[in-house]
């Protein structure tokens, strides 16, 4: 089902490609070359798929519960917000080991917040999520450049100072590499693996432990899941219930709006760490647009993969060759493959359309089937 | 316009909604299609009125074979049809509405359009405002509305269907007047789809009655209402003899409940049953037995009026705290609430079973397994709920029910079920009762109702009798409270 | 699914495949390959396409030089890619040199400079030599701008009917100060010279819109201010943003009748929009300056410096000498034009110099005494605006 939406925009972008007189089959090349070819790329590339993979296993939960929490981008940015709180107030002398933790402690809490006020609007002002959340959207972004042009400010550009190390997350000497980070995201994707996980299935993924780099740690976490998946969480299936008929799970027994709370909640927390991952990892500081439309991103993924979790690390690392085959691209010195990188927007934008068009091929198919049913 | 319908014959999977149906309407008359939910009326009006197409068979107008591939064909050819939810667009006024679907080019007259709007809202007795908004009106209003521009567009044939359901007793008169001027003034042909026989009775000159997607009755009015009950319900089964049942403490007690819902309101409803008994609850589709029941589970808080279950007062309590009181509610639609499609049989073990935190699938699926061999449900434990036929998929959603019960609420419990498995039901079920479980159920098959309950409640628009003298308990006896003679 | 899989595992094996097995690019001896980093788009008809522009006139003039540009390294066009992440691009394929070309790059301009010590940056604007924050293999390079804002000032001092020029202003911050401060120095000097009018009767207003460009429900909107000034009796638009409202506004409104003109800023052909009511146009010409800076690196004479320059003073448009430039536009007399050439030549023989006490700032504290000329440094750091003018001196927080 992946295969469509990807199949139909490598296509299309070889079109463009083509159009624009430059040469497809080069530009992959040094697209991948360049995304993969040296040790910093694929760190870039590794460190890049971070938030998104945070980002998108949050929005597995409240995907599998049938809720379109749009307003994730909100929830990123809040996060992001929260974490600043701690971090601007961080100098260089500063060496607790709990600065980090606190910052995506209170980071997740922002998330949350914000998360649960879109739920709230849902169960109890019957607004949407989805209008909830573009307009929880627009305020978060609001709050951000209020601080950003007010009390945050420092120096000419809207932004605060950068943070102190001591405030950031710690990476590997001399690169961009954090295993923190990395081991993050690959704990909340593995959790929520787990907590979705159908009726207690083992998971086998053959020739994991030959993937570089990232490989060992998955097989170590799939390992770990392997061992607790006999005891399920009752909650994945609560939500699973909840996506597919909240009528018939409510009759079942499940506290719908409770869960749908708890869902967006969770799917918020994670969303914040994501921001807080913007804030002290990918740029040292607060900015505008600090949730760089990861939140849209981790949509997505996660739409892209019909919201099952197994496929959700892959597609995000793919995804984080997108931005960084195509910086490179666009810095290239071979004018045949240099490349504009809105071009790799635009890859986005078709991959978008290529999902949306799937999934209604998908719908079409399943109402035919339906209609042949009373 | 003479309509002949010839040989309709429309299959949705296993079942067979219209069988062969052949009938004739002459132009200026008004007809009835009478026939309990499921008898095939609303296939047979959506293939007449172009909303689907039938397997095979034909339709004449006027002698003419006509084909239509959607609704705006049909309405060409002069079929319009009048939906129960009037198919208008809430954000435009009755104007804009009348002139949608109107072919006059890209710059329809408003002029032209508000004249024939006056007038023919004028001749009908109407008194429409143009300029509101769908919104302010009433369901009433609304249908005068589809009526006039149904009729504007060239409809010679009206279908109606349930049009009497939610509008007031003044609409109801107007709208009766209307359609009695068209068919017997203009000669407009008009269908009107119900379960109503009063409704049937005040306007309709013929009756057609359908029973499980057959044509097994065409009578011309007046008839008794007893009789049409005999034609929709089938042949009458006396009741068997059963001993009495051992009656045990009157353990859940519904005190003049009174329940408001948009299309109907349950009047001042008192029942009390006792632990161990089966009541039940009988009436044409739509006639309140339904918000009872589900106002029982918790699931339609009632306006005034008290429950009570072993003396507790439970008239606030939601479906969860119910369901922590012992009552359990199984609803008609298994699939749509009940079962969750896509979730397999373990998974609705393990969703219904109380627990903690997390899930032992081990002792799950154990236990599903042990369900599945006691309930003799063919499935396996792994099979994708929507998989298993509906008849499975009754027995999974009785298998899921838990074992200590007070009260028991069904609605339609052997929905689609051939016999056999019917019974099994029913077995299930009367041993839950032997255990002392106070039992409410549903059903539009009145043989079911006579052969398994202690006591009936009928209704009828809204309002209760209980009957619990067995000389009642016919077809007959109780086929005329259904229809609302006492 | 099991399509899916097989997808998946292709998937994989393409990624490794192309990460480890793919030939690097081999570079020429004598070849110098540039990296040129800009904020905006390189057509934006403003300060990026300026640099552009320099940088196609360096590839032009000197043979064996590469250029990599990669425009639009800003939070909304490319919100997750770092300076760093950039310069690593463009040193991975030789870069030796990298131009990073906007103010708000400047710390982290610092940073990569120090973990490439053998790539030279030279950061436009900026100020790290001149604070001595720098590593040795940075340095700083600007144009004297404030001679052509004085030049601006005096065109729209001379055209003025109601004696009132307003200032549309970006941000706030050292450089947008003296830029409005020269401007106003130009107009006070030349209402006072050639109108014969008194300095107290000049009304010179700025206002702010906080960022180099409109940004909706960020920023004010331009057109809303300019048509503001208008509204509150001035007839001259001096720009100092990159876009072109002022222009625009002004002339719709002198399409209704009203007398009214703009100087607009930044790009030499600026003027092109509105031709009749255009007094000039003062504008950056970076070519000259990139040459030297790039022929002094490859002869391996280059030196870290802070580097302000001014404009070939015998032909200040002269496209291969002069660093800056003003074009005078067409609604400019024969006679105005006149006396722009005389003050243009008085500013460049050193026989006028505006930043010549005595001159207050805004709040009526001394900053320069009686005689007294300013510094570079004291121009460069100009905390407030002067005395005479409106408008804010430092942000509202």
């Amino acid at each position: 089902m992946m295969l469509l939406p990807l199949l139909v925009s490598l296509i299309l972008m070889g079109i463009i490609l083509s159009s624009l007189g430059k040469d497809a089959g080069a530009a992959l090349e040094r697209f991948l070359s360049g995304a993969l070819g040296t040790p910093n790329a694929r760190v870039d590339v590794i460190m890049l798929a971070v938030p998104m993979l945070l980002c998108a296993s949050g929005l597995l939960l409240t995907y599998t519960a049938g809720l379109w929490n749009i307003g994730v981008e909100g929830q990123v940015t809040m996060g992001a917000i929260f974490a600043t709180i701690i971090a601007r107030s961080i100098t260089q002398e500063d060496t607790s080991p709990f600065i980090v933790p606190a910052e995506l402690l209170l980071a997740a809490v922002g998330g949350a917040l914000w998360a649960a006020l879109a739920a709230l609007l849902r169960i109890h002002a019957k607004v949407n999520e989805i209008f909830g959340g573009v307009a929880l959207n627009f305020i978060s972004v609001n709050i951000l450049l209020w601080l950003l042009n007010g009390d945050w400010k420092v120096g000419t550009y809207p932004q605060t100072a950068d943070f102190n190390t001591p405030a950031l997350l710690p990476r590997l000497e001399g690169t961009r590499f954090s295993p923190l980070g990395i081991g993050l995201a690959v704990g909340a994707w593995l959790l929520v693996f787990w907590a979705l996980n159908h009726g207690g299935k083992k998971l086998v993924i053959p020739g994991l432990n030959r993937v570089p780099v990232v490989g060992p740690i998955l097989a170590l976490g799939v390992r770990l899941l392997n061992f607790l998946a006999p005891r399920g969480t009752r909650w994945g299936l609560q939500l699973r219930a909840i996506g597919r008929s909240p009528r018939s799970a409510s009759l079942l027994g499940v506290r719908v709006n409770r869960h749908i709370l708890l869902s967006m909640i969770a799917c918020g927390a994670l969303a914040g760490i994501t921001g807080a991952v913007q804030a002290i990892f990918v740029r040292g500081r607060l900015s505008p647009g600090i949730s760089g439309g990861i939140g849209f991103m981790g949509v997505l993924i996660v739409l892209l993969v019909n919201i099952r979790p197994l496929w959700v690390p892959l597609i995000a690392l793919f995804f984080a060759l997108v931005p960084i085959g195509s910086l490179k691209l666009a810095s290239s010195l071979d004018p045949a493959v240099q490349i504009d990188a809105s071009l790799g927007n635009v890859f986005q934008g078709v991959l978008v359309l290529g999902v949306l068009l799937a999934n209604g091929l998908r719908e079409r198919a399943a109402r035919k089937r339906k209609e042949n049913i009373p | 316009m003479q309509i002949r319908i010839d040989q309709i014959t429309k299959t949705f999977g296993r079942v067979r909604a219209n069988d062969s149906i052949s009938m004739a309407l002459e132009g200026g008359r008004i007809y009835a299609v009478l026939g309990e939910n499921g008898a095939g009326k609303s296939t047979l009006m959506k293939i007449l009125s172009g909303y689907q197409p039938a397997d095979s068979g034909r339709i004449l107008l006027d002698g003419q074979e006509v084909r239509f591939a959607t609704p705006a064909d049909a309405l060409i050819t002069g079929i319009g049809m009048l939906h129960q939810d009037p198919l208008d667009v809430p954000n435009l006024t009755a104007l804009e509405n009348f002139m949608l679907g109107k072919h006059e080019g890209l710059l329809p007259k408003r002029r032209t359009a508000l004249t024939a709007f006056r007038e023919v809202g004028q001749r009908l007795g109407f008194d429409l405002n143009p300029d509101a908004y769908i919104d302010s009106l009433t369901i009433g209003e609304r249908q005068q509305l589809e009526i006039v521009r149904l009729l504007s567009m060239g409809a010679r044939v009206l279908i109606l269907d349930e049009p009497t359901t939610g509008i007031s007793a003044a609409q109801k008169e107007t709208l009766f007047n209307s359609l009695k001027h068209l068919a017997h003034e203009q000669g407009v042909t008009v269908i009107l789809v119900s379960h109503k026989l009063e409704d049937v009775e005040a306007l309709c000159d013929q009756v057609l009655v359908l029973r499980a997607g057959k044509l097994v009755g065409e009578r011309a009015m007046p008839i008794s209402a007893g009789e049409l009950v005999t034609l929709m319900f089938g042949q009458s089964l006396e009741r068997k003899p059963r001993p009495p049942a051992p009656k045990g403490d009157a353990i859940f007690e519904a005190a003049h409940l009174t329940i408001l819902t948009r299309r109907l309101t349950v009047h001042d409803l008192s029942l009390k049953a006792h632990a161990g008994e089966v009541i039940g609850l009988a009436g044409l589709d739509g006639s309140g037995q339904r918000e009872f029941l589900r106002a029982c589970a918790g699931l339609q808080p009632p306006q005034r009026g008290h429950l009570r279950l072993h003396g507790r007062d439970v008239s606030r309590a939601d479906y969860h705290q119910m369901a922590r009181f012992g009552v359990a509610y199984a609803p008609s639609g298994r699939l749509e609430e009940g079962l969750v499609a896509g979730l397999t049989v373990v998974e609705h073990f393990a969703l219904a079973r109380p627990g903690g935190l997390w899930i032992r699938w081990g002792a799950v699926r154990s236990y599903t397994q042990k369900q599945i061999d006691h309930y003799h449900i063919k499935g396996q434990p792994e099979s994708q709920i929507q998989m298993l036929s509906g008849g499975n998929q009754q027995r999974t959603l009785i298998a899921l029910l838990p074992d200590q019960l007070s009260l028991l609420l069904l609605e339609d419990p052997t929905r689609g079920l051939d016999v056999e498995s019917a019974r099994w039901v029913w077995e299930q079920l009367l041993e839950r009762r032997a255990k002392g479980t106070t039992i409410l159920f549903i059903s539009p098959d009145l043989d079911e109702i006579i052969e398994y309950s202690d006591r009936v409640l009928v209704f009828f628009g809204g309002r209760a009798t209980l009957v619990d003298d067995p000389a009642h308990m016919t077809t007959e006896g109780l086929g005329r409270l259904i229809g609302g003679k006492s | 699914m099991k399509l899916a899989r097989l997808f998946g595992i292709a998937l994989v094996i393409a990624l490794v495949a192309a990460a480890f097995g793919l030939p690097r690019p081999i570079q020429a001896q004598d070849e110098l390959v540039i990296g040129y980093i800009l904020v905006g788009p390189q057509n934006d008809k403003g300060w990026s396409q300026a640099h552009f522009e320099g940088a196609e006139y360096v590839e032009k003039m000197i043979p064996g030089v590469k250029k990599i540009v990669l425009d639009k390294l800003n939070g909304a066009d490319r919100p997750n890619v770092t300076l760093e992440q950039v310069v690593e691009s463009m040193v991975e394929q030789g870069a030796k040199l990298i131009f990073t070309t906007s103010d708000e790059f400047g710390p982290d301009t610092l940073k990569a400079a120090e973990k490439f010590p053998d790539v030279i940056f030279i950061h436009v604007s900026g100020d790290g030599v001149l604070k001595k924050v720098a590593p040795p293999n940075v340095g700083n390079v600007m144009g004297k701008m404030e001679y052509m804002k004085q030049v601006a000032g005096c065109a729209a001092a001379l055209k003025t009917q109601t004696n009132s020029i307003a200032y549309l202003g970006p941000l706030i911050n050292d450089e947008t100060r003296r830029l409005a401060a020269s401007v106003y120095l130009g107009a006070r000097y030349c209402f006072e010279k050639y109108r014969g009018g008194k300095a107290a009767d000049l009304t010179f207003e700025v206002k702010w819109i906080g960022f180099w460009f409109n940004i909706p429900g960020v920023t004010l909107d331009p057109t809303e201010v300019a048509n503001g000034f208008f509204n509150g009796g001035a007839d001259v638009i001096v720009s100092g943003i990159d876009t072109t409202e002022g222009t625009v506004v002004a002339k719709q409104r002198a399409d209704k009748g009203e007398k009214v003109f703009a100087i607009p800023y930044d790009f030499q052909g600026a003027c092109e929009i509105a031709p009749e009511i255009c007094l000039g146009t003062p504008y950056f010409h970076w070519g000259p300056s990139y040459v030297n800076i790039v022929k002094a690196v490859k002869e391996g004479t280059w030196k870290p410096a802070w580097d302000w320059l001014s404009p070939d003073w015998s032909d200040i448009n002269n496209p291969d000498t002069s660093n800056l430039g003003f074009v005078k536009g067409a609604a400019l007399s024969e006679d105005e034009g006149k006396i722009i050439d005389a003050f243009i030549a008085a500013l460049g023989d050193g026989s006028v110099n505006l930043f010549t006490g005595p001159l207050n700032f805004q709040d009526g504290t001394v900053y320069l005494k009686e005689g007294e000329v300013a510094t570079d440094e004291q121009i460069w750091y100009l905390p407030q605006l002067l005395e005479g003018m409106k408008g804010e001196s430092k942000p509202a927080n």
